[in-house]
């Protein structure tokens, strides 16, 4: 075969073809994430092969036809490079990394957030510890209030008005465990996505 | 959500249940599989943890036992301001629960902080 430009046209755009897909397919990068690279280094390489399987069946005459070649495969290229450019539209789950899949969560969140509130950001609630109640967080909830975030400061089940109350009525605190109060913040926050999501 | 303490460790058991968006957990209480156990963490639950029969009661604190595990960066006014205002008896039973997370099989003291629904912490 005669070292022409057109051999090394040929054979540069296959070989690209190839390390990009095979790049693709290889590496855990998120934007090659769900386009299917390793079918495509499969079947794009038996497109690459296709014309030089013609040539090979009709009894190799020269000229090898690198032009057509070169066009045939192409396409492939095109269609590579335009997947390695673009940004995955995948949503979660495809890709295997917890802390990518955590991401995308969020960033789908953040989404809902911006088309369900135009006005305000995600409803914040600020749940208080042992000792303490609801009262303990106002300062906060103002500053949170203030910077133009909704601050809701649920109570444990049962939790008194004031202060005063509580310490007058100890005993409405006995017993009170872990998991049924979990329980109770779960409810609360179901409930405040029903009436803050369409 | 935001907590504080045992509202921070609610906060990653919300999360785990992947109703948050966004979680951060002030100095949270233990969950099932979190092994250090500072000392200034049982000083703090030593007023409950102390008697074992507070389990079941609603545990007051005093005003040393507040200015050690709440009040313990501000002045000696403001912290005595701050346990007028807002301190009030707790649930003994989280306490106990926390201190046994790592060997009750049946805990309630335990976080999902592995799902990817938790959003981020």
């Amino acid at each position: 075969v005669k070292r022409t430009p057109a051999l090394w046209l040929d054979l540069a755009v296959k070989l690209s073809l190839v390390a990009l897909l095979a790049f693709g397919a290889f590496s855990s990068l998120d934007r090659f994430a769900g386009k299917a690279f390793g079918w495509r280094l499969v079947g794009y390489s038996i497109a690459a092969l296709v014309v030089p399987a013609i040539w090979a069946a009709r009894g190799r005459r020269p000229p090898y036809p690198f032009v057509a070649d070169t066009l045939f495969v192409l396409p492939c290229g095109t269609s590579a490079v335009g997947s390695r450019l673009c940004p995955s539209r995948v949503p979660s789950g495809t890709s295997n990394s917890p802390e990518r899949r955590t991401h995308v969560d969020v960033s789908h969140h953040r989404r809902a957030d911006r088309s369900v509130q135009r006005d305000r950001p995600y409803p914040g609630r600020v749940i208080h510890g042992l000792w303490l109640l609801p009262s303990s967080w106002d300062r906060w909830a103002t500053l949170f209030e203030e910077a133009g975030y909704t601050a809701l400061t649920p109570g444990w089940p049962d939790d008194p008005e004031t202060v005063e109350e509580a310490n007058a009525n100890p005993e409405v605190f006995a017993d009170k465990t872990i998991g049924q109060v979990a329980d109770h913040y779960a409810e609360v926050s179901s409930a405040s996505w029903s009436t803050s999501r369409p | 959500v935001i907590g504080h303490s045992f509202g921070g460790l609610l906060t990653q058991i919300v999360a785990g249940r992947g109703l948050s968006a966004v979680s951060v957990a002030i100095d949270p209480a233990p969950f099932r599989g979190v092994l250090p156990l500072p000392i200034s963490a049982l000083k703090s639950a030593s007023p409950v943890l102390g008697n074992p029969a507070n389990r079941h009661r609603a545990v007051p604190l005093t005003y040393e036992q507040f200015r050690f595990g709440f009040a313990n960066a501000v002045s000696e006014d403001e912290a005595k301001e701050l346990y007028e205002t807002f301190a009030v008896p707790a649930s003994g039973a989280p306490l106990f629960q926390a201190a046994s997370a790592n060997l009750n099989p049946w805990t309630e003291a335990k976080v999902d902080s592995k799902t990817p629904a938790a959003g981020r912490c």
